[in-house]
């Protein structure tokens, strides 16, 4: 592990749902834990949506408080909670790097080492996260293109579920907030090439966060986290951040399965809203 | 100034409470006033965290844009709204944080639990915020039971002559979600009095039946829920592992700093442990309602 020496302790594990951040937080489990995985005791450290850890901190319910009323406070919280840290802490977010109502940033810059962000072709996101939501592909196909796009929304004001509302606007809009807008620094590492390059791939990301690791154990980390390996798990033992309503959170993780899911109209809509940015990290 | 009963105090306020019992008294144990409340505790001894700054005997809280409140020797509260926010709001968070930090400064346990009575006994269900324990208490309402306490109950351990642990009540009103109301059944709780404008949750209040007397604790159910979960399981919990979980379930027990309140805690759940059964119950995360719940437990009460 580096040295802590000032307070930048957070590393934001970052994406757009359904990108390979559970792949990447069981790959750094297993390279924090000789090469093992269990998939419901992931050794990453939570979700920033994450109400109890509000809770705990704020000292107050934060059910009784408006989703606007947790935004003002939230980077306040993981301020707080960065101080109590004694080593780097990797925090899963599918939040869009935005700001809350005084126009501060809700994510935390001045505590933040830095944000890996993980980012997949969003023709492959779309079957993946119809089977995550438990919904139609074209319904998931809506939802990559929907600025007003939140997980866990809550009808009526409501803010009670075990995690926030995540604000996480389409898929275009969140990877430039989360790749331009911040002050700290931020690699992005390709779904594809966690696949295709995995060694060359988290090395790369290894070094940047400046975690010590020998070839050896990156190579062990990443079959212990293979998509098989995972995939076994959840089988025979299930997985906690599964949905209810889907059916198995590891479904194929192979990429291209859009040729076979969406259709000509959706593909071709798909990839004249966003573009720029499929242009831009090759994925046209 | 107002007269109140609430968590077993004697409460002299400025601020008018709803929800608190009227009660006429000599003394007061609580004053609540509004005013300007200091910016740190008097000593250096103090901790600071992102809203508050807590010391042994004094505690800081600033939720913004709607009050800061100091409380002090278990026997003092200032609050300090921000200029035209609601009353409602400014109550909601003093019933809450700001009591637990009284009742803490006196040496008392605040359980995070409700509590149902029948016959003299009570039965309690704790759990953190969204375990179900309101709704839940609500429902055996309609089945023989009577809500004792909602969210706070404040234990108590009994005396050579009067073994076993008891417990007073926060104060006559329960507090449901919308779509909890609508879940039970419509014609016994309203939509009456919100407890804060913008959220969709409202206090019932249930001043004709409330009991404001220390009851023994007869049973002790602790709600857990969990993504793992796919099924309602009740277990009944060994000593060691009723400790360990009810010692989780004080009200806001980040304000317990002091050890010698520790130890008065300790002391307490021992003697709870080893008078009270406690079942612990785990649900999915999501997708059951109260009736399936009381289905679950009901060989138990």
């Amino acid at each position: 592990m580096p040295d802590l020496i000032n307070s930048e302790k957070i590393v934001w594990l970052a994406s757009f749902p359904k990108s390979g951040n559970t792949w990447f937080r069981a790959f750094l489990t297993a390279l924090m834990n000789n090469g093992k995985v269990e998939i419901n005791a992931l050794k990453t450290d939570g979700i920033f949506s994450d109400r109890t850890l509000f809770d705990l901190y704020a000292e107050i319910e934060s059910r009784d408080l408006t989703d606007r009323e947790v935004k003002m406070m939230i980077a306040d919280v993981y301020r707080f909670y960065a101080t109590q840290l004694n080593k780097l802490n990797f925090i899963k977010v599918h939040d869009a790097f935005e700001t809350d109502e005084a126009g501060l940033s809700i994510i935390p810059e001045d505590v933040t080492r830095c944000a890996i962000y993980i980012i997949r072709n969003p023709l492959d996101i779309v079957g993946s996260l119809a089977n995550h939501s438990a919904c139609s592909i074209q319904d998931a196909f809506e939802m990559l293109n929907n600025h007003n796009y939140s997980l866990a929304k809550q009808q009526g004001n409501l803010n009670r579920n075990a995690q926030f509302r995540q604000y996480v606007s389409d898929w275009s809009s969140h990877v430039k907030g989360w790749t331009l807008k911040p002050s700290f620094p931020v690699i992005v590492i390709r779904y594809e090439d966690m696949l295709t390059n995995p060694f060359e791939t988290f090395t790369k990301a290894v070094t940047f966060i400046g975690l010590e690791a020998t070839p050896d154990q990156i190579s062990a980390a990443i079959r212990a986290s293979s998509f098989e390996q995972l995939s076994s798990q959840e089988i025979e033992k299930g997985f906690q951040e599964k949905t209810r309503k889907s059916k198995q959170f590891f479904r194929s993780g192979k990429m291209g399965v859009w040729k076979e899911e969406l259709n000509q109209e959706q593909i071709s809509a798909l990839r004249e809203k966003h573009e720029e940015i499929m242009r831009l990290y090759n994925y046209l | 100034m107002f007269r109140y009963w609430g968590f077993g105090l004697n409460i002299l306020s400025q601020i008018e409470f709803p929800e608190l019992l009227p009660k006429e008294f000599d003394k007061e144990d609580v004053t609540i006033e509004i005013g300007i409340t200091p910016l740190k505790p008097e000593g250096d001894d103090f901790v600071k965290r992102p809203f508050s700054c807590i010391a042994e005997k004094e505690y800081i809280l600033n939720i913004r844009n709607v009050c800061r409140y100091y409380a002090a020797n278990g026997s003092k509260i200032i609050a300090e709204p921000v200029p035209g926010i609601d009353q409602r709001s400014i109550r909601l968070f003093l019933l809450g944080t700001i009591m637990a930090a009284i009742l803490y400064q006196r040496g008392s346990l605040p359980l995070h639990a409700a509590a149902v009575e029948k016959n003299g006994k009570l039965t309690l269900f704790a759990g953190k915020s969204g375990a179900g324990k309101s709704t839940l208490t609500a429902l055996l309402a309609s089945n023989g039971y009577s809500v004792f306490s909602d969210d706070i109950c404040v234990m108590h351990s009994g005396t050579k002559d009067k073994p076993g642990v008891y417990c007073t009540a926060s104060y006559p009103m329960i507090k449901l979600w919308d779509d909890a109301i609508t879940q039970l059944d419509g014609d016994l709780y309203t939509r009456d009095y919100k407890i804060r404008p913008e959220l969709p949750k409202y206090g019932q209040f249930f001043f004709e039946n409330f009991n404001s007397g220390q009851l023994p604790v007869e049973k002790i159910f602790i709600i857990h829920p969990t993504g793992l979960s796919h099924n309602i399981d009740v277990i009944k919990l060994n000593t060691l592992k009723s400790f360990r979980q009810l010692e989780q379930q004080a009200y806001k027990n980040q304000l317990i700093l002091s050890k010698k309140l520790r130890a008065v805690h300790f002391a307490l759940l021992s003697q709870l442990t080893q008078h009270v059964p406690v079942y612990e119950i785990t649900r999915p995360q999501v997708g059951t309602n109260s009736a399936q719940l009381f289905e679950a437990i009901k060989n138990q009460l």
